[in-house]
């Protein structure tokens, strides 16, 4: 006998535990509709927690249940609930994109250069060319050079970073017109602007991903490529349009900013781009693809934004509040995780 | 040694998944230094066997006895524990370590100071293991760097190391050539002689009646025979494993031939197939024969536009039709059913009616705007028309129905189309026996109704038991054609071959 050691590594015992080509697991009705019932309570304590957390912060701080201090929150989480909507369509298609923070950066400062000189309107649209034309080179690489998303991605970040500087020189750009500033400060009715907006492109995420034929073909290229192009879908095409829209939600976030600070910055948007990341996994999609819903995008955006809100009006210092977001984001894609076992289980 | 000491033994294991009996009673037992070769058809009900002997899944009612003592396994560290191992068809290895590293992954001998690892004794260790089993591997030889056989000789070497009683080998054979195997038997006959226990599952029944000693068959989750090695022998065992005659399996509709509907004329890829010509009539379903690799998934794939092809016409009722992409060929058509479903034909995140609808986006939406009353119209029919079982499409995940049924939820997406040309590739491997029946009754529906179909199988009797025509293909091109009434098994095979190759013959 070749006694030679116990077992002591549970990682091999894991991998020979690994089903040998994915068990088909059935179970019966009712389980499954109970099951079902479980997961939409478990799906929702994202909506709980926030709800739980506010509660907290009305008791101990005097002003986050104002309503200035609430649509000043809800403000400051559009600009990200409209990258995260974008980012929502890359994640669920199996990419990523890395992009969008230093895009948003360099879209606001050439909106800003062209504004100066040509006025508002060739600014934004300048800043949407922009943002468009990032999307298009993602898109492009993507798809017709077969890179991964991540690489692409990281790639045009920096690139997009560095043209910001060289477009500003580096500096902060001022003095844009008194009348631009309305899209980032202004009010509809008591609404902010940049809420409005984000309100409309995240009612337009959830009818585009959730309701019509280009959603269902993100979902199934982000859950089995190959599968999707065999059944007649044009992949590339699919691909190329989820980053020309996150492109494009990447200009419409970059604009508002811009207004909102009545600047262009070229570090502003440094970031971003894993503030969207953390929204859309906290709310539950799969960093693999093909899965995930788009309203939760929204809640886990949300739910950054109050936690934010929170630590400042608790006076934490600023420094912890990196911290603590980071262990939300773990905590919650932990969460996620361990419902999604018990629903294999 | 008493050569006779039980180490193993399950009684009336069952185990259920959903509505499906995967086991109904088993009993099963292993004696010291006996190999069992355990054998059925896929869908029988084997690897559900292995996962609950290695704790992977449990048993819904049923005993397992070690040593005589009652057992429970309830995950892959207690079957490790208890002394069992199951090597799988994929490799639990790491290829950028060498051998003996893998060989000790979990627990390698390291220096008093500071807990290095000890690569001398390692790789010692090591050489003394391998030599003392007749293995003959460099344990320094990176485990990327060497053969496929070499690998599952290391991979059952590291079970070793573990104090294992009991073997369990999941197709161990499937991957590797005549003398890797022959190899792969030596070391298996000095487990023995260490009074290892063996169970060897395989679907190479002239390995398993070689090697084991006793042969048990599972047919539809039942234990169906046990016999000694003396006591039995290949068409006994076949005979066991299909329970009923071929005509029963693969059923044949009568259907009257119309005219020619695909023309495909010197068809090539220029790499792996060329100058492909064949014809298909209404109501026509042809085979094509081949080892694998022979070019035919590939012909089908260039068909269906999912690959390049360079030169070639096909024509489509006497008109020629441009396919340079799977869309165009649905659009003629022509739809293609994968090889393997789980990478190519379904998403396996989706629900049952996603997958269905995922070729038909057309037909149930209004101006690309989805419409969940379409959506269930068109599903619910299909689901009807082809049985699927499922307790409701539009919220079951397509991968929690059974390998038959997620196989029809591919052909149900594909006719959805109203294609009229259907091309199979292996359409009924890995499923069981009652849903192939099911699956053979519907392609004839599919050819009443003047369609055609093409059929790649392996299975050589599914080919001869439904074709109108075979076409041979070897190496890349068709080599011959038989007619229905003037094929034989042998015929088919020698053709397949060819004069020159003598492979092993994998048998059903």
């Amino acid at each position: 006998m070749y006694v030679r050691h116990k077992p002591k590594g549970g990682d091999e015992l894991n991998m020979i535990a690994k089903e040998s080509n994915g068990a088909i697991v059935q179970e019966n009705k009712s389980k499954i509709i109970l099951r079902r019932i479980a997961g939409y309570f478990l799906s929702s304590p994202l909506v709980l927690v926030i709800i739980l957390l506010g509660l907290i912060l009305t008791f101990t701080t005097r002003s986050f249940m104002t309503g200035t201090n609430l649509l000043n929150v809800l403000r400051q989480v559009s600009f990200n609930m409209i990258l995260a909507t974008g980012q929502t369509f890359v994640l669920i298609s199996g990419g990523v994109d890395l992009s969008v923070g230093t895009g948003l950066a360099l879209v606001g400062c050439i909106s800003a250069l062209v504004m100066l000189k040509y006025g508002i309107a060739w600014g934004i649209l300048a800043g949407l060319a922009t943002g468009l034309t990032l999307g298009l080179v993602n898109g492009f690489l993507v798809y017709k050079m077969k890179l991964p998303p991540f690489i692409v991605t990281l790639g045009t970040m920096t690139i997009a970073g560095g043209l910001s500087l060289y477009t500003t020189g580096g500096a902060i750009i001022f003095g844009l017109p008194e009348k631009f500033r309305y899209l980032g400060q202004g009010y509809i009715g008591f609404i902010p602007v940049p809420v409005v907006f984000s309100l409309v492109i995240l009612a337009f995420g959830i009818f585009l991903l959730h309701k019509t034929n280009f959603g269902l073909k993100v979902y199934a290229i982000g859950g089995n490529f190959e599968a999707a192009r065999l059944s007649g879908i044009n992949t590339s095409r699919v691909q190329f349009y989820v980053y020309l829209l996150s492109g494009l939600c990447a200009a419409v976030a970059g604009i508002l900013l811009t207004s909102r600070v009545a600047s262009a910055q070229p570090a502003y948007g440094k970031g971003y781009e894993l503030l969207s990341v953390a929204a859309v996994l906290i709310g539950g999609t799969s960093l693999f693809g093909g899965e995930g819903k788009i309203w939760l995008t929204a809640v886990g955006a949300i739910l950054l934004g109050v936690l934010s809100n929170g630590l400042n009006l608790l006076g934490v210092e600023f420094f912890w509040h990196d911290v603590v977001i980071g262990s939300v984001i773990i905590l919650a894609v932990t969460f996620e995780q361990m419902r999604k076992n018990r629903k294999i289980i | 040694m008493n050569k006779n000491k039980r180490v193993l033994e399950v009684k009336n294991i069952s185990k259920r998944f959903g509505g499906v009996k995967a086991l109904e009673q088993i009993d099963l037992y292993l004696d010291k230094g006996e190999t069992l070769g355990l054998v059925g058809e896929n869908g029988a009900g084997k690897s559900t066997l292995i996962k609950i002997l290695a704790g992977a899944i449990k048993p819904d009612s049923g005993d397992i006895y070690l040593d005589g003592n009652k057992v429970e396994i309830n995950d892959p560290r207690a079957a490790m524990n208890h002394g069992i191992g199951v090597i799988y068809q994929e490799f639990n290895l790491v290829p950028p370590l060498s051998v003996a590293k893998n060989l000790f992954l979990g627990n390698p001998p390291v220096n008093k100071l500071f807990r290095t690892i000890n690569e001398n004794k390692l790789n010692k260790d090591a050489h003394n293991l391998l030599i003392s089993l007749g293995v003959d591997i460099n344990p320094r030889a990176l485990v990327r760097d060497i053969s496929v056989a070499q690998k599952q000789i290391v991979e059952i070497c590291k079970a070793l190391t573990f104090s294992l009683k009991i073997i369990i080998l999941d197709e161990p054979t499937s991957a590797l050539t005549g003398n890797e195997i022959e190899q792969l038997f030596k070391l298996l006959n000095e487990l023995k002689k260490m009074g290892i226990s063996i169970i060897f599952v395989s679907h190479r029944l002239e390995e398993v009646i070689r090697i084991a000693d006793r042969i048990n068959v599972l047919r539809n989750g039942r234990m169906v025979s046990n016999k000694k090695r003396e006591e039995t022998n290949l068409d006994n065992v076949i005979q066991d494993m299909i329970g009923r005659g071929l005509e029963e399996l693969y059923p044949k509709t009568k259907v009257t031939i119309g005219n020619t509907v695909l023309d495909v004329k010197g068809f090539g890829d220029g790499k792996v197939f060329e100058s492909v010509s064949f014809y298909l009539k209404e109501g026509e379903i042809i085979g094509i024969a081949g080892l694998v690799g022979a070019g035919r998934t590939e012909l089908l794939k260039s068909l269906f536009g999912a690959r390049m092809k360079t030169n070639g016409q096909v024509l489509i009722n006497s008109r020629e039709v441009k396919i340079n992409n799977t869309i165009d060929s649905i659009r003629a058509g022509i739809v293609y059913i994968p090889e393997d479903r789980k990478t190519e034909g379904l998403i396996p995140v989706f629900v049952v009616s996603n997958n269905i609808i995922l070729a038909n986006l057309k037909k149930v939406s209004w101006f690309a705007v989805l419409r969940s009353k379409k959506i269930k119209d068109l599903v619910l029919s299909w689901v009807e028309n082809l049985k699927i079982a499922t307790y409701n499409p539009m919220v079951q995940k397509v991968t929690e129905l059974s390998g038959g049924n997620q196989q029809k939820v591919v052909i149900a997406k594909w006719l959805a189309t109203g294609a009229r040309i259907l091309l199979m590739d292996e359409p009924t491997r890995g499923i069981d026996i009652g849903t192939k029946a099911e699956i053979h009754s519907l392609i004839g529906n599919f050819l009443k109704e003047g369609n055609c179909v093409i059929l790649v199988s392996s299975d050589v009797d599914e080919l001869i038991s439904v074709s109108d025509r075979i076409y041979v293909m070897r190496s890349g091109r068709f080599r011959a054609c038989f007619e229905r009434n003037e094929i034989t098994k042998e015929k088919l095979m020698s053709c397949m071959l060819g004069t020159s190759q003598k492979g092993e013959m994998n048998l059903i």
